[in-house]
């Protein structure tokens, strides 16, 4: 796949995320109405979802990039206060014909790690963790750097971005629902009703991992890796780069579940939290990252 | 009846395809072509910063005669006769040519100057050539883009069948920015850590 079709594919995936979300909130809607309000009030509550969940997609779509700064605890800096940082984000950007010059956001932990959000290259953050800017060299930095701008040059942060927000309120509200059928009282509700939404709520899990998956597919990964690295002209950079994110024990405080795939490696390291990463797996496993750069 | 449909319908219909066809090669290489121009313009918007940068740098080093005289008269003539050709819009080929000339001398003044580093000034020399070599990278990175959308447009007119269409529209190769010996080791300082 190159960039224009994987440009168009994400384009389209957004798309396709987006209406799911809508129609798997309204119809959930529809469900719990009929099963707590009664017959015929499935209608009316899914007409509510349905305006809900379209405004969430609509939010998401302009604003879960500031969300996503927010749960991450990012300040934004300007040239003034790093310099070199700015310096080598605006000659990349030169070099990939990026017009508008990403906002730079830090996050102040001292593990090596980055991301990037936004809508369009014209919308776009890149933030880095302040221990990446102290611990890396300049060329590794240029070569991380170049990683993030693929990522908004490929429209991969439209997606992400939104896959944070719609899935993550997916989640929260599997686990509203989860804790209501354990704890509920209700003691008129229809018997095949709850045995069906035991079910539905058991398939919940696997089709939000199912979602980051094909959102963040490998592929995507390896391909800002490569177009990263004709940027800069030196793919040995960033692989050096990897190896010392790899061999760094340390594991970011600020990101969680719903934001793990953002980042340019897997935020969690290993013994915290090791059978989420698994399950999920968002990352291609850097010792190929490095091997496929090497081999450039 | 109908195999003179099939005849006169095919007249219709191919005559239909190849101006379909022109139309939109013509288009896209138009679009292609202004990519180049502006990639163009944005080199140039570096070049005229150096030459901004320039006069500033040579009579400082020359004040704290660090480097030789020879390299900033050099230099001070050959940034002159980049200027000019940059008034006159000479194509980016011969343009490169003096550029990476100056890029060389620029990076001759560096090494002179980080080799004495206690003659006066020292301090405001490492400064301006700090911003010397910041445009140094910038350059670098839009020539590449400039490079890039070149190799994308001459890749464009020349396979089938646009090679058959570009030339009778106006359409010619255009030259890459070549970069001068030497460029791509200065901007990687830090190999060690």
């Amino acid at each position: 796949m190159n960039i224009y079709e994987q440009i168009s594919s994400n384009k389209r995936k957004t798309f396709v995320i987006m209406l799911g979300f809508i129609i798997f909130i309204s119809s959930l809607g529809y469900i719990f109405g009929e099963v707590w309000l009664g017959q015929g009030a499935g209608i009316s509550i899914m007409v509510f979802a349905l305006i809900f969940s379209s405004f969430a997609a609509f939010f998401s779509y302009f604003f879960s990039d500031k969300a996503v700064l927010a749960l991450a605890h990012a300040k934004k800096v300007n040239r003034e206060a790093s310099p070199m940082v700015y310096g080598i984000l605006e000659n990349l950007c030169i070099g990939a014909g990026i017009k508008k010059v990403p906002d730079l956001y830090l996050l102040d932990d001292t593990a090596i790690n980055a991301f990037a959000t936004g809508r369009d290259p014209d919308h776009a953050v890149v933030a880095v963790t302040t221990g990446a800017i102290d611990r890396l060299t300049k060329r590794e930095l240029e070569a991380v750097l170049a990683h993030e701008l693929s990522h908004i040059r490929n429209y991969d942060i439209r997606l992400m971005t939104i896959v944070v927000v719609l899935v993550g309120s997916v989640s929260i509200m599997a686990n509203i629902m989860l804790r209501s059928r354990i704890s509920g009282g209700d003691k008129k509700s229809v018997g095949g009703w709850i045995v069906l939404i035991g079910f539905l709520l058991a398939l919940l899990s696997p089709i939000i991992a199912q979602l980051i998956k094909l959102a963040v597919s490998r592929s995507r990964e390896y391909l800002a890796d490569a177009s990263g690295a004709l940027l800069t002209r030196d793919p040995q950079g960033l692989a050096s780069a990897l190896e010392k994110i790899a061999a760094d024990t340390e594991p970011l405080e600020v990101a969680n579940e719903a934001t793990a795939h953002l980042y340019i490696s897997n935020p969690f390291k290993k013994g915290n939290k090791v059978m989420f990463a698994n399950l999920f797996s968002t990352h291609p496993s850097v010792e190929e990252r490095i091997r496929r750069l090497r081999s450039m | 009846m109908t195999g003179l449909l099939t005849a006169g319908s095919l007249l219709l219909i191919v005559p239909l395809l190849i101006v379909g066809f022109v139309w939109v090669t013509y288009n896209s290489l138009v679009t292609l072509r202004n990519r180049v121009r502006e990639a163009w313009s944005d080199i140039d918007v570096q070049l005229k910063k150096r030459y901004d940068l320039l006069p500033d740098l040579i009579e400082t080093a020359r004040k704290a005669t660090a480097v030789d005289e020879q390299i900033l008269t050099k230099v001070t003539e050959l940034r002159s006769r980049a200027m000019e050709e940059s008034a006159k819009g000479v194509s980016p080929e011969e343009r490169s040519k003096v550029e990476g000339e100056i890029s060389s001398m620029v990076r001759d003044i560096k090494v002179q100057v980080e080799a004495y580093p206690d003659i006066k000034s020292h301090q405001e020399l490492v400064n301006l050539m700090d911003k010397v070599t910041e445009i140094e990278e910038k350059i670098a990175y839009s020539r590449r883009f400039y490079n890039g959308n070149v190799l994308s447009f001459n890749t464009k007119i020349e396979v089938f069948p646009n090679v058959l269409i570009a030339d009778p529209l106006g359409f010619k190769k255009e030259k890459f920015f070549e970069a001068s010996e030497g460029e791509r080791e200065d901007i990687k300082v830090d190999f060690k850590n």
